[in-house]
């Protein structure tokens, strides 16, 4: 009987202990959200050296419709370097220099893509994007 | 009407005479009804109860009330054990109960912390690694939080027992103290033990 009560007790506390999944882009226990696929098949083309307008292009395989919106295309400088993101495009390619605002410099650089999903509730209000997962690191060398 | 005050006079009078005829002094004297031998064993008896009231007095004074040092231990724990002269233990059931919910807090903050990351991230490993990151420390947090309790319930159940015990030494004490007393005034005049 005490042996019970004290299991029972315990049981009470780690239910009490759990938390909530409030995050409203949280698929879990939600199945109405679809999470981006994980995308692959990153390529990385870098202009020519002397070129005076440098740029990065990158190329990926896009992913079904279904569950993609636009993606992301992040920029480091190492390969376990922090990401930042540097477009968003809605197609599977990204030509990093083509914009005003893009800045690309002769050196070395890692690119990282994901897609997101724009997500809504049940009255089509805007949740927010759900990114999905990103992409293995891909090298580039942006000559002078 | 002065002849009517003679008479009342007169009428108290005898009738107090008589009622002093009546009462008999011998038996009220008679210390030996009580059990006692004649007035050397009342007076050992006078000094024994005096005795008793003094020590008892002291003990009144000197002793804890259960109930206030159960008041004393729930507000701050180990502090009942610490009025009843029990002051390591007291000592350990304050730090066990301040580093429990201390560390039972830290923890909470931690997760709370988690959780609003949690809350704003938007991407799907963010996501999964904030709960996960906010749900651990939760748990041990809870888990803390409950050694508290059954620290402070015990502290609770063990102040009972100190004030107790630190009663019956109060007693033991006063008892020893009084059987040690060199010198005593009774009516029989000054005592002195050697």
């Amino acid at each position: 009987m005490k042996t019970k009560l004290i299991l029972a007790a315990l049981v009470l506390l780690l239910t009490a202990a759990c938390l909530k999944h409030n995050n409203p882009l949280d698929p879990y226990d939600n199945p109405d959200i679809i999470v981006p696929d994980q995308v692959s098949g990153v390529q990385c083309f870098a202009s020519q050296a002397g070129s005076a307008n440098k740029y990065v292009e990158v190329r990926w395989i896009a992913n079904p419709a279904l569950n993609t919106d636009g993606y992301y295309v992040f920029r480091g400088l190492a390969y376990n370097s922090d990401y930042a993101v540097v477009d968003t495009v809605a197609t599977n390619f990204c030509n990093h220099g083509s914009e005003a605002w893009h800045s690309v410099l002769p050196g070395d650089y890692w690119y990282k893509v994901s897609a997101f999903r724009d997500v809504y509730d049940g009255n089509g209000n805007f949740l927010g994007k759900l990114e999905g997962r990103r992409s293995e690191p891909r090298f580039i060398r942006v000559p002078a | 009407m002065r002849k009517t005050g003679f008479t009342l006079f007169f009428l108290i009078l005898a009738s107090c005479l008589l009622a002093q005829i009546q009462f008999d002094i011998e038996s009220f004297a008679d210390s030996t009804k009580y059990g006692w031998q004649d007035w050397r064993g009342r007076a050992a008896y006078r000094e024994d109860l005096l005795n008793r009231q003094e020590m008892l007095q002291l003990y009144e004074m000197e002793s804890s009330s259960i109930g206030a040092a159960i008041l004393k231990s729930a507000l701050v724990p180990g502090f009942g054990q610490i009025t009843s002269k029990a002051g390591t233990k007291g000592t350990i059931f304050l730090g066990a109960e301040l580093l429990s919910l201390g560390v039972s807090l830290y923890l909470y903050d931690r997760s709370n912390y988690y959780y609003n990351q949690y809350l704003t991230a938007t991407q799907i490993d963010d996501i999964q690694q904030y709960y996960s990151l906010a749900q651990t420390p939760r748990y041990y947090s809870m888990l803390f939080l409950a050694l508290g309790v059954v620290i402070w319930g015990y502290n609770i159940y063990d102040v009972i027992l100190t004030t107790d015990n630190y009663n019956a030494q109060v007693w033991q004490d006063i008892l020893q103290k009084h059987s040690k007393k060199a010198v005593s005034l009774g009516p029989e005049g000054i005592r002195v033990r050697f």
